[in-house]
């Protein structure tokens, strides 16, 4: 009898172990390029990296993988570690390393002491890339820096998609982009304005919403002009097939597919920013803020955009309760922020 | 005797919580009064003899009603240009459409702040044009569902009141639209 309850707990104990090395995400760091034309900042390349992959193994149960180890993991596949890589490229070196999270990036050098860091985080869960920048002081303030960043990632890789840059204060005029419509959308509106934001009256102005729920998913990819969180595409499986028996007709067709590639997808950002640019002239609002509903209404995630500086300020995903519960949490998230520099 | 009362009692018992379920909470927030005299558009998915009786109601009260229908508005049928997409939808077999599921996903959204920006451009053509100073949009909707409504300035196109009013036994439409417009104008 106390052979058999021996080994139930045992066994209990093994699927414990089990399920906690499973849950912890595995995440490789490659190098932080420098950008500053200064060689004298070169060993900084390694230091980043090994420095967010400490910080984060200490504050999060994650399993991690610095430049060295990267280097050691890619020469199997004949490869090296580069210091740059386009998007669809990291969601490859991801596959090939076996981890959940490829993070690199680029530092600049700034006057004054000043250094921006610029972190592109390949998620390979959702396969989106996350990009974000932040601005610390070199020297005395290097370490706070790197534990923002790590912060910021941690952040991240829970379970909300947690990113925040900044307070929304209240009193700042939102236009507000959902999935509701008719008495709920005015149930969430109440929620905002007694909450002491205005609102702007876009998608208020219609008696029906064309954003229905599996629409409105198209903008939880935002791309900001330092900020972003994007879908990864790959143009190397554009296949444009040429030959004799081509006509102009074919070309023309091409053409036509090439220029919605070029406008929406590499330029897209430009094409945003004016559309953008032409809602806030007319409408007068501060932010954009895009709330997602599951069918139920029982579940959300948000996107925000500064208007001003068109960048990604705020995402969370997993938001749960009632539409005045979901709303009053994201009030609280928008006005109250996050404290990076928290202990 | 018991049987009828029970008879009676168990519709009401399942009938009562049918209703409360299907109403959303009743809110209300009102910014700034809606003044009367003013210019005011109202739009309302109704049968006509409903919208004249709507309509009726804030003319009595003296509003200057504008006559604009929900269907001057663009509509994204409109403004979401596919021709493009015609022009190389055949192309299909020969490529890898996965590729442009960023660009596609990138002109949907490129395309509702488009509709967005259209939007505003004719409600600023309504106001300047026609002096409407403020949109009104009701919906009225049966017993134990939810009637709302909503204004915009059209000024500062900020949304200055929002109601929700769960449709009662006692309600009409010339009650609800009444309820509304003092609702509206802080009376």
């Amino acid at each position: 009898m106390e052979q058999k309850a021996a080994s139930i707990i045992a066994t209990v104990i093994i699927c414990l172990l089990a399920a906690g090395a499973e849950a912890a995400p595995f995440m490789a760091f490659g190098y932080l390029a420098n950008k500053s034309r200064d060689g004298n900042y070169d060993y900084l390349e390694t230091i980043f990296p090994n420095s967010f992959a400490n910080s984060v193994r200490n504050s999060f149960n994650a399993k991690v993988v610095k430049p060295h180890g990267i280097i050691k993991k890619l020469k199997h596949y004949d490869l090296r570690l580069k210091k740059k890589y386009k998007p669809y490229e990291m969601a490859e070196v991801s596959r090939k390393l076996a981890v959940d999270y490829f993070i690199n990036g680029e530092f600049i050098v700034l006057p004054k002491e000043r250094i921006d860091i610029t972190i592109n985080l390949y998620d390979g869960k959702e396969n989106r890339l996350f990009t974000f920048s932040n601005t610390g002081r070199m020297e005395r303030e290097i370490f706070k820096l790197v534990d923002r960043i790590a912060k910021i990632i941690v952040d991240y890789i829970g379970d909300e998609n947690l990113f925040m840059s900044g307070t929304i204060p209240r009193g700042s005029k939102i236009g507000i982009f959902t999935n509701l419509e008719g008495d709920d959308l005015n149930d969430l509106y109440y929620s905002f304005l007694s909450g002491g934001y205005r609102i702007t009256g876009i998608q208020a102005n219609s008696l029906h919403n064309d954003l229905y729920t599996d629409i409105i998913e198209n903008f939880k990819c935002i791309t900001g002009s330092q900020n972003s969180f994007q879908m990864i595409s790959d143009p190397r499986t554009m296949r444009f097939r040429y030959g004799t028996w081509a006509g102009p007709a074919y070309y023309r067709k091409l053409d036509y597919v090439k220029k919605i590639y070029r406008t929406y997808d590499r330029r897209y950002f430009k094409a945003e920013s004016a559309i953008l640019e032409r809602l806030s002239a007319k409408t007068d609002m501060d932010n954009i803020l895009v709330i997602g509903f599951n069918r139920l209404k029982s579940r959300a995630w948000i996107r925000c955009i500064d208007l001003r500086s068109k960048n990604l300020i705020l995402m969370q995903s997993g938001i749960s309760g009632s539409i005045p519960e979901i709303c009053a949490k994201i009030i609280k998230r928008m006005s109250s922020g996050i404290n990076y520099n928290r202990g | 005797m018991q049987k009828r009362l029970s008879k009676t009692v168990f519709p009401i018992v399942c009938v009562i919580p049918m209703i409360i379920s299907c109403a959303s909470r009743s809110v209300k927030y009102l910014s700034r009064p809606v003044p009367l005299n003013t210019g005011v558009a109202v739009i309302i998915d109704a049968s006509n003899s409903m919208k004249n009786a709507v309509m009726a109601r804030f003319l009595t009260r003296g509003f200057d009603v504008k006559a604009i229908n929900a269907s001057d508005f663009y509509s994204m049928e409109d403004v979401f240009d596919i021709r493009d997409f015609k022009k190389v939808s055949y192309l299909g077999q020969d490529h890898d459409f996965l590729s442009l599921e960023k660009t596609f996903n990138n002109l949907y959204k490129l395309n509702y702040y488009n509709f967005e920006v259209n939007k505003a451009e004719v409600l600023a053509d309504m106001r300047n044009k026609w002096n409407v100073q403020y949109l009104v949009l009701l919906k009225l909707r049966p017993l134990g569902r939810t009637s709302w409504g909503r204004a915009i300035d059209l000024r500062t196109f900020d949304l200055i009141w929002i109601e929700n009013h769960t449709t009662s036994f006692v309600d009409n439409v010339e009650k609800i639209v009444d309820r509304f417009i003092k609702s509206m104008t802080g009376k």
